[in-house]
């Protein structure tokens, strides 16, 4: 980093400079070490299962530790990980550049919605801790679903399902303050010549995101109180025994999480777009089609929570409608992929470090996609809902797909973050690490759960059974995956952080891109852009 | 260790056919999507290569008739996987197709409540077999072998025994919080809720022994809800029925001495008139029995909620009620039904084989 040259890091110094900034890019960047903490504690949840299910009859943890284990696992990745990572890390830094503004539209909202996630940060953390404190509370064992009556027994177990509800409350106004924030910068303050169809990928399926999260989050919210509700005063809204429904929760609670995971993979798909592309130093193919099926997935998404359902005793005619919606999501999911390998025919490929995070989400999401046929089918559900069949699936989408594709951003921006290039060889390294070991620790779990695995089990028998050999060799070998995928994780974050001391200077387009945050400087200045605001003068993806 | 057994559990019951054949369909079309898309990217990245850093690309912007085709044949695809998914999913969830595939013979109904942390099977004949005993980790020790060639006849009760080729109906409920009651060797599963009874059926083709499991997160034991099933011959369930029968007496006679000292003050069996409706209309398996305001099916819901919440439904002529909630348990009201069921109720009953199913 020259000395000279004014940016966004050294315009002013010291700590109060940073919690109390405005910038979205500052504010991107403490995001953006917040969801990597957070990344850091839920793997290590992550790695205490895995190592747990390493072998038949282990008694290395607890029941209720174990259970405790995937819960926080859980919570973590999804509240404080999957869900703020590439909108409020990567979006929060890139959107108001890429849209070629100085700021988001509500700076201060922006900063606003950081102290709530911290808020909420802190409020789980009291929730995990609590317990372990004197106050004879039992951990929270729950899962991340909550499912009632499970969660709400009252006596020990209530108060640190009431604290960790009040925390995803907490950190659900988060997401709607950047949501909004995000949808009022996208409509209102894009670049001179910037209609809706010259917008980057990037930009759209954040403002699909940022859509479904103001839409979608109050209503986790609604239910998370309801429970709090429930837990606090008795009402009888989920207890079957004051005469609730335990099932309305299960509506209510994925009403929100079936969107929310579209929250989560919608922002991958925009980042794969913007790499694909650069590095294929091609036109993408399908524009539109992209931009659009973005939205159609986040509408439709709305209408498909009942697949989480189909055993839970709804109707047969309930289960085939949600049935039919889902495979409805299916096409536009499908439509992305095919469009990314197209953008590859007769490109000119350039196999970066963040190419390699491309292609390997390309790869895996297919897997992720594809499984997710077996479960949208009814009866083929009926054999693998809430087995292992369903954690892999998650995972290849949630983690083959956003946070490959969350890695894949942080090594495609990161010269324009920190203005410094990383080690390139290493950063392949790592990405190929990473691509083994997940593979390893998930494409197991499909053989587990087709023979019946169910999810959440603390132990398994060593034999007695037919599939005793599949679960025993399979399961260990998911750990010897894991530990080598988190050893793959560490390495990278290693290396973008030892080129912050050491890496070589970054230009203002190291990769070539066509989009307007390439053409302010690495770091960019304080506002951006130097002087006024800059015109859109070609679409972008034009190459030549 | 036969190399399927890696992926797939062998099917043994008569949804397993239908399901199988789906995810096997599902299979080709995921593979053939996953070898062409990556396969075309693995060529693209090998044949287009950057070469030099001014190469230009050509603007293919898109291609109306290639995305028409890769946005059809997908939907013809999935809305047939839609289809055929539904058809079985409809048999599974449908209690009259469970009475199409009993063929004849008459359903077995056994009683199921999932607990923290254990299943209860309960049997006609009044037996109730229990998932795990706590002292176990897992799954309970068991001699696969012995149980399907010399000694046939189980004494454990830890096992659910059932007989093959029968169409077995399972109505579930919960003690406390959600179970769900899973055989993968069947392709069978269901949620199992409090102050709800689950519906499932089946009907097991291959004698041996398999696993249950419970599948919805309940607590610390979650892991301990698993147990063993064992499907044996029509003969093998007969005589282990006999042999586990509550103190050797028939159900319809367990019944029997039930209705005498609980049921007979109030209601009658011959229609004479007491404080109750008399028992002679109530007809086992009876469509649209009237009662106030409506009709009712007569079966095991009907009586087992007529017993333990008298006041859901009135019978006719009863407007207001007046019994109390009996609490009997499902082993008790199973051996009700066989009374009512029995030649004081139904004279086409006749053997003691009939009567224990």
């Amino acid at each position: 980093m020259s000395e000279t040259q004014s940016n966004y890091l050294n315009h002013e110094k010291g700590i109060k400079s940073w919690l109390t900034t405005v910038d979205h890019k500052r504010i991107g960047i403490m995001y953006l070490v917040a969801s990597v903490t957070a990344l850091l504690a839920g793997g290590a949840f992550a790695l205490m299962i895995r190592l747990q299910l390493i072998k038949p009859n282990n008694t290395l943890l607890d029941e209720q530790f174990y259970n405790q284990c995937f819960t926080l696992h859980g919570v973590i990745m999804v509240f404080l990980f999957i869900i703020p990572a590439i909108p409020a890390a990567l979006g929060n830094f890139v959107l108001p550049i890429m849209v070629g503004a100085k700021d988001v539209a509500f700076p201060r909202m922006n900063l606003a919605s950081l102290y709530i996630y911290v808020v909420g940060a802190i409020i789980a953390l009291a929730a995990i801790i609590l317990p372990y404190c004197g106050t004879g509370w039992t951990p929270l064992t729950t899962g991340w679903t909550f499912y009632t009556p499970y969660s709400s027994q009252g006596g020990n177990s209530m108060y640190p399902v009431i604290i960790m509800t009040f925390a995803a409350f907490t950190l659900g106004f988060s997401s709607i303050f950047t949501g909004l924030n995000f949808i009022v910068t996208i409509h209102k303050l894009r670049a001179k010549n910037m209609g809706w169809y010259q917008m980057p990928l990037m930009l759209w399926a954040l403002y699909a995101t940022s859509v479904l999260q103001v839409l979608a989050t109050p209503v986790i919210g609604v239910t998370l109180l309801l429970l709090a509700m429930e837990n606090i005063f008795g009402i009888g809204i989920f207890d079957p025994d004051k005469g609730g429904d335990p099932v309305l929760f299960q509506h209510f609670f994925w009403f929100y999480s079936h969107p929310a995971v579209y929250i989560m993979i919608l922002p991958g798909m925009g980042v794969i777009s913007e790499i694909i592309s650069t590095f294929s130093k091609k036109v993408i193919f399908g524009y539109k089609a992209i931009a659009n099926s973005s939205i159609a997935i986040a509408v439709i998404s709305f209408f498909v929570w009942g697949h989480h359902m189909f055993l839970s005793g709804q109707t047969t005619y309930t289960g085939m409608i949600f049935s039919f919606l889902t495979f409805g999501v299916a096409i536009p999911s499908a439509i992305k992929v095919f469009n990314w390998t197209a953008t590859l025919y007769r490109g000119s490929i350039d196999l970066k470090t963040p190419m390699w995070y491309a292609l390997a989400f390309l790869f895996l999401f297919t897997i992720g996609g594809l499984t997710g046929l077996y479960l949208g089918t009814l009866s083929v559900d009926v054999l693998l809902h809430d087995t292992y069949f369903v954690v892999a699936h998650f995972h290849y989408v949630m983690f083959g797909g956003t946070a490959i594709a969350f890695f894949g951003g942080l090594h495609f921006w990161w010269p324009k973050m920190f203005g410094v290039m990383y080690n390139e060889a290493l950063g392949k390294f790592c990405a190929f690490i990473i691509f083994i070991g997940f593979n390893m620790t998930f494409f197991t779990q499909f053989f587990l759960g087709t023979t019946g695995f169910p999810r959440r089990y603390h132990s398994y028998a060593a034999e007695g059974f037919e599939n005793a050999a599949t679960w025993k060799s399979m399961s260990a070998f998911s750990t010897y995956g894991a530990i080598l995928l988190g050893f793959g994780i560490a390495l990278m974050l290693m290396n973008l952080l030892l080129s912050l001391k050491s890496g070589a200077k970054a230009p203002r387009n190291p990769w070539g891109a066509t989009t307007l945050d390439w053409e302010t400087q690495s770091p960019p200045v304080w506002d951006n852009f130097p002087g006024d605001c800059p015109e859109l003068h070609k679409d972008p993806y034009t190459y030549s | 260790m036969n190399l399927a057994s890696i992926y797939y559990t062998d099917p043994a019951s008569t949804f397993a056919e239908g399901t199988d054949s789906v995810f096997m369909f599902i299979t080709w079309v995921s593979l053939f999507f996953f070898v062409l898309i990556v396969g075309l990217m693995a060529i693209f990245i090998v044949k287009y290569r950057r070469k030099s850093e001014d190469e230009v690309t050509p603007n293919i912007s898109h291609n109306l008739l290639l995305e028409i085709v890769w946005s059809i044949v997908p939907i013809i695809l999935v809305l047939f996987m839609f289809y055929w998914g539904y058809k079985e999913y409809d048999k599974m969830t449908d209690p009259t197709a469970a009475l199409e595939e009993a063929d004849g013979k008459q359903v077995i109904d056994l009683y199921v409540t999932g607990k923290q942390w254990s299943w209860d099977i309960a049997y006609p004949h009044g037996l109730v077999v229990s998932s795990t005993s706590s002292k176990v980790k897992s799954l309970p020790k068991l001699d696969m072998k012995k149980f399907n060639t010399e000694d046939p006849i189980s004494e454990d009760l830890n096992y659910m025994v059932l007989p093959v080729n029968r169409v077995i109906r399972l109505n579930m409920t919960s003690n406390d919080v959600i179970h769900s009651f899973a055989v993968p060797a069947f392709r069978v599963k269901k949620d199992v809720i409090r102050n709800r009874n689950s519906m499932l059926w089946f009907k097991a083709t291959k004698v041996g022994t398999y696993i249950y499991t419970c599948n919805e997160m309940c607590g610390n034991d979650h892991s301990k809800m698993i147990g063993y099933l064992r499907v044996v011959s029509e003969e093998d369930y007969i005589k282990w029925v006999q042999r586990t029968s509550i103190d050797n007496r028939k159900p319809w006679e367990i019944g029997k001495s039930i209705y005498e000292n609980t049921c007979a003050a109030c209601h009658s069996l011959d229609g004479e008139k007491r404080l109750g409706p008399s028992w002679k209309d109530l007809v086992w398996g009876k469509k649209g029995h009237p009662i106030e305001g409506g009709t009712v099916d007569v079966d095991i819901d009907y009586i087992t909620e007529s017993v333990n919440k008298p006041n859901a439904k009135f019978a006719l002529g009863y407007p207001n009620g007046g019994m109390g909630p009996q609490n009997l348990s499902p082993q008790k009201i199973q051996a009700l039904i066989a009374f009512m069921k029995s030649p004081l109720k139904d004279p086409n009953l006749k053997t003691d084989k009939e009567e224990v199913k």
